[in-house]
């Protein structure tokens, strides 16, 4: 099927000069470590914790509402240390999603109510499943689908999933066009 | 991949980008959405990744966890498992390894002890670690003891057979064409091509000394015991101590049945496969060896060549009418413009045809040929409008949308008014789509394929 139009409201959103749109209802702690490389939708009641570590976020990223970037931590001998998370283009991030991972490849789909995860790795054109809860320190395979609580391995990707969520990404970013904010309802 | 969940390949297919499922391609006996098949440019027709007309070929071993490349023998050798990670046996994440240190004794200075290094490992989702088994800490990391399978003589007796087996299959067929074929099927099934063309070359000679099995111990089923007494007590039965069947069958070779005898398995490994086609021998798909890449070498996908079908949203049908509006989107993917013409589909009852949905109705095509622009890259993908009461046809039936290489379609359904009950929610149309196409001489060609379209929410 055709993808699906999100109905936005322009006063709800910012949009910045790289072109990125930011709700006004998600929460960005510490912006100083928070950068977003350009046409990155962050939906409402998203919260992304810069204040811990470093948080990057790829070209045509989408953000879903309620999603919760949060760098995760890893103790060491002489203490703790946060790992900072880092996210690569056109990755579509699911409503209510926490992600704590290390890194997150381009063109990676991870569903609704998923969990992923401290220090996790995820590598370009992975699939995680709506509701999965990706152990800590998991690496997850290009071209691999993981689902289940905890995670494993249930498939492989369409081999043209990177036309594909290249597509959806950038059809999501310009479905919600400035202009035809306030046209929806 | 380990541990296939149809249910949840199922939903993988239902959830995401464009509901994939709706739109099927026919593919021989099959039909399955157009991302799920490959074209054959040589031989003009698609392919299906299972069916007998590809062949499947490893290129590489590497380990999921790690990434690195692991070569080809030293996987036949460790039995497609990790070198250095293990998986947990009571869920199937990977163990980590922890270090604590242990304070020992020290002979010469008693009122100096010295502190030791040592490892062990621990489930980071369910906390299982190697000390609730019992197993001693490792001083270095890595070295980790293998279970002992008690059967293994017997399986090594098998193979062996298993393999003299296949040296006399070979040593018999003496055409080149079965000789091509046994090459391939040693590298897949993990016998040495090298051995099989000595064993080809050296004519009967595993004839000579054949191997005789013993019998196998097994029972009949009328020798099984019954069902122990703590079984049925009301509190004689811990499940907590007993396993699951899925934890049973992770370790095929041991299938523990209480949660102390359960032992870390390694990793399994995952492979990159390139595909060939069966009649032509070309390569389909071929991805670089580097196991974190994901660039392809050859990438003969079928949604790079195929005009692909998409519902532009679920037609609404109210209780009694038995037609309805349906709004098809008709996309070029080529650099090239493309004609295509929309054709009804006539039914042919044969043995395979439960293979493939019911069709609830006839949809009401344009009788003509339309061209579809080539797919520009340099633009950018415009937005689809937000509804499309803005879209009107023309003359011709055909909307043009703002993408330069789609073209949509407003037909009528029309029910048989004969659905069946339990397939009530479900209705689907088929139509045969033909297209033109370049073949590898650059002349334009006309292909065909029937499409199965479910048209409801």
């Amino acid at each position: 099927m055709e993808i699906r139009v999100e109905n936005c409201d322009r006063k709800h959103f910012l949009e910045t000069t790289t072109r990125n749109r930011v709700s006004k209802m998600a929460g960005l702690f510490g912006s100083q470590n928070i950068v977003l490389s350009g046409k990155v939708f962050v939906g409402p009641t998203c919260v992304i914790r810069g204040d811990l570590a470093h948080v990057r976020v790829g070209k045509y990223s989408m953000i879903r509402d309620g999603t919760i970037l949060r760098p995760s931590l890893k103790h060491f001998n002489k203490g703790v240390a946060f790992v900072p998370l880092t996210i690569g283009e056109h990755c579509l991030i699911e409503e209510n999603v926490v992600v704590s991972a290390a890194q997150i490849g381009s063109f990676v789909n991870i569903g609704k109510n998923a969990v992923i995860g401290k220090r996790a790795v995820i590598k370009e054109c992975a699939v995680i499943l709506p509701d999965a809860v990706l152990a800590p320190d998991t690496v997850v395979p290009p071209f691999a689908i993981f689902g289940g609580a905890p995670a494993r391995p249930v498939g492989k990707v369409p081999d043209n999933h990177q036309e594909a969520i290249t597509e959806l990404t950038t059809t999501f970013y310009q479905n919600t066009k400035v202009e035809d904010f306030g046209k929806g309802k | 991949m380990k541990g296939k969940d149809i249910t949840a390949k199922k939903r993988f297919e239902k959830c995401t980008l464009y509901d994939v499922e709706r739109v099927l391609y026919k593919n021989g006996s099959v039909a399955k959405p157009l991302c799920r098949l490959l074209y054959c440019r040589f031989c003009n027709d698609l392919r299906y990744y299972n069916s007998d007309l590809i062949q499947v070929e490893v290129d590489s071993h590497y380990c999921m966890h790690a990434l690195d490349n692991v070569p080809t023998t030293e996987a036949i050798m460790k039995k497609n498992r990790s070198r250095s990670y293990w998986q947990c046996p009571a869920c199937p994440s990977v163990l980590t390894q922890k270090q604590s240190w242990v304070i020992e004794e020290n002979p010469e200075k008693p009122e100096e002890p010295f502190q030791r290094k040592t490892h062990y490992m621990q489930c980071p989702f369910c906390h299982w670690s190697t000390r609730d088994l019992g197993i001693p800490d490792a001083p270095t990391a890595g070295s980790w003891p293998e279970k002992e399978n008690l059967n293994q003589s017997r399986i090594n007796e098998l193979y062996e057979y298993t393999k003299q087996l296949s040296l006399q299959q070979a040593s018999l067929s003496k055409s080149k064409a079965s000789r091509k074929i046994t090459k391939v099927a040693g590298k897949i099934g993990g016998f040495s091509p090298m051995l099989l063309n000595y064993s080809m070359r050296d004519d009967g000679s595993a004839k000579k000394k054949p191997i005789e099995l013993d019998n196998p111990k097994t029972r009949t089923l009328e020798e099984l015991d019954d069902l122990p007494e703590e079984y049925l007590s009301e509190d004689g039965l811990d499940f907590w101590k007993t396993t699951s069947l899925k934890q049973r069958f992770d370790q095929p070779e041991y299938q523990p049945e209480l949660t102390k005898d359960l032992y870390p398995r390694r990793l399994t490994m995952g492979v990159k496969r390139s595909l060939r086609c069966r009649q032509c021998d070309h390569n389909l798909l071929k991805p670089e060896f580097s196991p974190s890449s994901i660039k392809f070498k050859m990438h003969l996908i079928a949604t790079s060549f195929i005009p692909e079908i998409r519902l532009f949203k679920p037609s609404a049908f109210s209780t009694d009418s038995l037609s309805a509006n349906v709004f098809l989107t008709v996309t070029n993917p080529t650099h090239s413009p493309m004609n295509i013409i929309l054709l009804p589909f006539c039914e042919e009852e044969n043995e395979e045809s439960y293979r493939f949905p019911k069709i609830t109705g006839k949809i009401m095509l344009p009788a003509d040929s339309y061209e579809i622009p080539a797919k520009d890259t340099l633009l950018d993908y415009s937005c689809l409008t937000k509804t499309t009461e803005n879209l009107q046809p023309s003359e011709d039936g055909k909307i043009v949308l703002p993408q330069p290489n789609k073209i949509a379609f407003n037909c009528t359904y029309q029910s048989d008014g004969v659905e069946s009950s339990e397939g009530a929610a479900d209705k689907w149309v088929a139509l045969r789509i033909k297209h033109d196409t370049l073949d590898q001489k650059q002349q334009s060609i006309w292909i065909s394929h029937v499409v199965f379209i479910k048209i409801s929410s």
